[in-house]
């Protein structure tokens, strides 16, 4: 009455071929239409972005800071607080996702805002885990003459080999 | 049935997921590769689990070290979006001879296949010129490896296999032996697997690959070497002490799924003793152990080991909710059980089996009612930056009452049609939402525009005013006058021209001489004036210009201060005149930036109609596939039904004619006895088999049997 004949079938299931491919069937929502409406809206929110920054941020007042981390091995970054001219602008508490991101080689957009033309103080308090697990609490600052053009400025986080210490900078970009 | 959240994800890990996954991984390894070539010193350091640290390279551009910073917390959206603004800023300045492969990467990991083919490929036209050879050549290969894969997914065999050749890559990778697998060329296969460079993983994965293919071809006896060789590259592997858990895990999953194989493959090839070892080697706790138990049970019913077959399926139906291989086994135990000549035990697990059925086509109807109704998951903005992390390698939400009822959709769930489907309703729930905030949002941006423009006017007005016009020209005259006045006096050295010009107590006295001067004039002329009142004039006009000669240079360099301080004036207002124009010209500005903020408005509507189409017809697929699944389902249930009613009447029938009051009573079965310890993470399914007591007590007689079903 009973035999092997389901072995056939649930051998047929166990194929672990990565087989990947995945066919569409009739009625089915063309894969070709999702994309383009993928595109689409990603070139739709490019031009909100486009508007946004020219709204809110003009060129010729726009000050933009970024936070980048070069290694990584003498500091776990825990938060970044932002002042401009002695007030406080942006605080950011990072999450492992974000500090593996930017060890990986990424740069995190901290703040975007806008300043008059002249002379302005950037100071960027940061805290976290140094060498030896002990917490750590350095200030960078950098004296900034603002121009109509935009202005960019990088907070770089690094290592340094000699001092067994991290480093921290204020840098100030060539306008874009 | 409980499972460890790892094993959870491994099991509804999809094929798909997985290619998709080492398309993924690639882009961030182009990365790492970059950075170890410039810095190879620090590449010998190590992490905790053993594994070389790796070393990366920080960006060179602000946009394009945001895009990363995006794109590796998984949020591809983000990252291809900074990137297109970046396009329209002047581009990415640095790492153009890998930007595209990026870019590319992260459009793969947002489904825009067509795109990333696009960027793959301009790659590739890249001129050998530009930037560093050996970089280039090695982006080169990661091109044509990523379009190879494209292209396998797409069913272009072919065209793939000249791909991958070019990449290079051939024998770092499974898809050449899946290409020769597809090819039915299985010899060439097996070269390419010998000659394959893989981690043992892949390694082990390509041998299982192989096998299902040389069952698939009859070859069952090749096929369970291969699958035990499999097992073999696993059991090695795990004896090394650096393995991280997950590895460890992944690593036993393909033995599994090896020993279940082989099991199948042995079986199938007739060798049902060997066959019942492998499936005893497989875990309990896994949710293919049902598959092992299955086998166990039907390799053991057919070498006549009932009770064996008995222990299997009894556990098997015992811990499994009524999954297909549970519905199977739901048949099988009863038979065993009539092998064993235990008609009652028999016919009460038909009876059972047939209540179960029962309720599974009960079951299976109420569902197929609820499809109409199945409703999917709506986006959580916490959980959805989780979700989206690792894209599609993440699990999509799967519809809560496809979940409830996994055990009759199994199937359904695991495949990648579902998987597929999920994700691009999640992607398209995520789009949504994006566009849902902007339309939230543009109400400020008229507000804004509303507010410049406002402002613009006002400054435009206060310009125009009459008053300021009148105060430039005065000021304009009043500079020429003054440097007319300064070039006379310079050119005439006159001294008391600029001691009057100078004003103060110097420029009165100097009036006051003046004045007198003139009225002694007249007086003379009158005969009236005397010698003392000539000199004491004479006196005084040379007291004064001996002081204006004094006074002569400081009072110059206060003129020139003055005329300076006019034109630096008259300056300031060219300036404001200039902003005021370009405050003026900005009009058209801003009118251009309000036409964008409507048109953007109707985008917005428009796309989300669309977004909102596509989602429905997206997820009428998957109703449609649910009910498909749950018809095949139940056929296969009324199937099984129908074969037990009749076995039911065939033991019916035999009591009725004395027929199972001859043979004596054998050793009574276990059929609910549980493992020694079936709670233990590495409890097998030999586990199930081992001797246990025998608790079944029954001390009914056939003839009793009979009597009942007489009645």
């Amino acid at each position: 009455m009973f035999s092997l004949r389901s072995l056939s079938t649930i051998l047929a299931s166990l194929s672990l071929t990565c087989a990947v491919t995945v066919s569409a069937q009739e009625g089915d929502f063309a894969a070709d239409n999702l994309e383009n409406l993928k595109q689409d809206v990603l070139k739709l929110n490019r031009d909100l972005l486009v508007l946004e920054e020219d709204l809110l941020f003009p060129a010729q007042s726009q000050v933009a800071v970024y936070v980048s981390m070069d290694v990584g091995h003498f500091f776990d970054l825990d938060s970044v607080k932002l002042h401009i001219d002695n007030k406080l602008v942006e605080t950011h508490l990072y999450t492992e996702h974000q500090k593996q991101a930017l060890v990986r080689g990424g740069i995190q957009p901290l703040f975007k805002g806008n300043l008059k033309s002249g002379d302005h103080n950037i100071t960027a308090y940061f805290t976290g885990i140094g060498p030896e697990q002990r917490e750590f609490k350095r200030a960078a600052t950098i004296e900034l003459k603002k121009t109509d053009e935009p202005a960019v400025i990088e907070l770089r986080i690094s290592d340094s080999g000699g001092k067994q210490q991290p480093e921290f900078e204020v840098i100030e970009w060539p306008a874009p | 049935m409980l499972f460890p959240a790892s094993t959870r994800k491994s099991l509804f890990r999809s094929p798909l997921a997985l290619a998709i996954a080492a398309a993924l991984m690639a882009t961030p390894s182009v990365y790492a590769d970059n950075a170890a070539e410039v810095q190879p010193a620090e590449q010998s350091e190590s992490h905790k689990d053993g594994s070389p640290a790796q070393k990366f390279q920080q960006a060179q551009d602000m946009r394009y070290g945001s895009a990363l910073y995006h794109y590796f917390q998984g949020n591809s959206f983000e990252a291809l979006s900074t990137l297109m603004v970046s396009d329209l800023r002047g581009g990415i300045q640095h790492h153009a001879d890998n930007a595209d492969l990026i870019r590319g990467g992260i459009s793969l990991a947002f489904g825009l296949e067509h795109q990333a083919a696009e960027l793959f490929e301009k790659q590739l036209r890249k001129a050998d010129g530009e930037g560093d050879q050996k970089r280039l050549s090695r982006y080169r290969e990661i091109a044509w490896l990523k379009l190879a894969e494209l292209n396998y997914r797409h069913q272009n065999w072919d065209t793939a296999a000249l791909q991958l050749e070019k990449s290079g890559a051939m024998h770092k990778t499974t898809l050449t032996l899946n290409l020769a697998i597809r090819n039915g060329d299985l010899q060439q296969a097996r070269q390419l697997l010998n000659m394959a460079d893989l981690p043992v993983a892949e390694r082990a994965l390509g041998h299982n690959n192989l096998a299902a293919a040389l069952a698939r071809a009859q070859q069952f006896d090749i096929a369970a070497q291969d699958y035990r060789r499999a097992a073999l590259l696993v059991e090695q592997a795990l004896s090394r002490p650096d393995m991280s858990a997950e590895a460890e895990e992944e690593l036993r999953i393909l033995r599994d799924k090896a020993k279940i194989g082989a099991g199948y493959a042995m079986a199938l090839g007739g060798d049902l003793n060997a066959a019942a070892e492998e499936f005893r080697g497989v875990r309990l706790d896994t949710p293919w152990s049902a598959d092992a138990l299955l086998g166990l049970g039907w390799t053991s019913v057919n070498g006549g080991n009932h009770q064996q077959a008995v222990d299997a399926l009894g556990y098997l139906i015992r811990e499994n909710p009524l999954s297909p291989q549970v519905q199977e086994a739901l048949l099988a135990l009863p038979f065993s059980y009539e092998q064993l000549r235990r008609p009652k035990l028999a016919l009460r697990a038909y009876q059972n089996a047939e209540r179960k059925y029962d309720q599974a086509l009960e079951d299976l109807h109420n569902l197929h009612s609820a499809t109409a109704h199945l409703q999917f998951a709506e986006i959580n903005a916490e959980a959805d930056i989780d979700l989206r992390r690792y894209g599609w390698l993440e699990d999509a939400t799967t519809p809560a009452l496809i979940r409830i009822n996994q055990k009759y959709l199994l199937q359904m769930m695991q495949s990648d049609r579902l998987q597929l489907q999920l994700a691009e309703l999640r992607d398209l729930r995520h789009l949504n939402r994006v566009l849902e905030q902007w339309q939230q949002r543009l109400p400020e941006f008229h507000t804004l525009l509303e507010e410049r423009e406002q402002r613009r006017v006002d400054i435009v007005r206060q310009h125009d005013s009459a008053q300021y016009d009148q105060q430039v020209q005065f000021a304009e005259q009043d500079l020429a006058k003054l440097q007319a006045s300064l070039a006379r006096i310079e050119a005439e050295q006159d001294g008391l021209a600029m001691l009057a010009t100078a004003g103060g107590e110097e420029a009165e006295y100097l009036q006051t001489l003046r004045d007198a001067e003139a009225l002694h004039a007249r007086l003379r002329e009158a005969g009236k004036t005397g010698n003392y009142q000539q000199q004491t004039l004479a006196r005084a006009r040379g007291i004064l210009q001996w002081q204006a000669s004094e006074q002569y240079h400081d009072n110059l360099w206060q003129k020139r201060k003055a005329i300076a301080a006019l034109e630096q004036q008259l300056s300031e207002a060219a300036r404001r005149q200039r902003k005021v124009a370009r405050i003026a010209a900005e009009a058209p500005q801003l009118n251009l930036l309000a036409g964008s903020v409507d048109d953007a408005g109707l985008r917005l509507a428009q796309q989300r109609n669309t977004i909102e189409r596509a989602s429905v017809a997206i997820e009428t697929q998957i109703r449609d596939d649910m009910r498909a699944a749950l018809v095949q389902a139940t056929e296969r249930v009324e199937q099984y039904m129908a074969h037990t009613r009749l076995a039911i009447a065939r033991i019916q029938d035999a009591a009725m004619q004395g027929m199972y009051d001859l043979p004596p009573e054998i050793e009574p079965a276990t059929t609910e006895s549980p493992p020694a310890d079936s709670d233990s993470q590495d409890a097998t399914a030999k586990d199930v088999t081992e001797p246990v007591a025998d608790t079944d007590d029954s001390a009914e007689t056939e003839s009793e049997i009979a009597t009942e079903v007489t009645l």
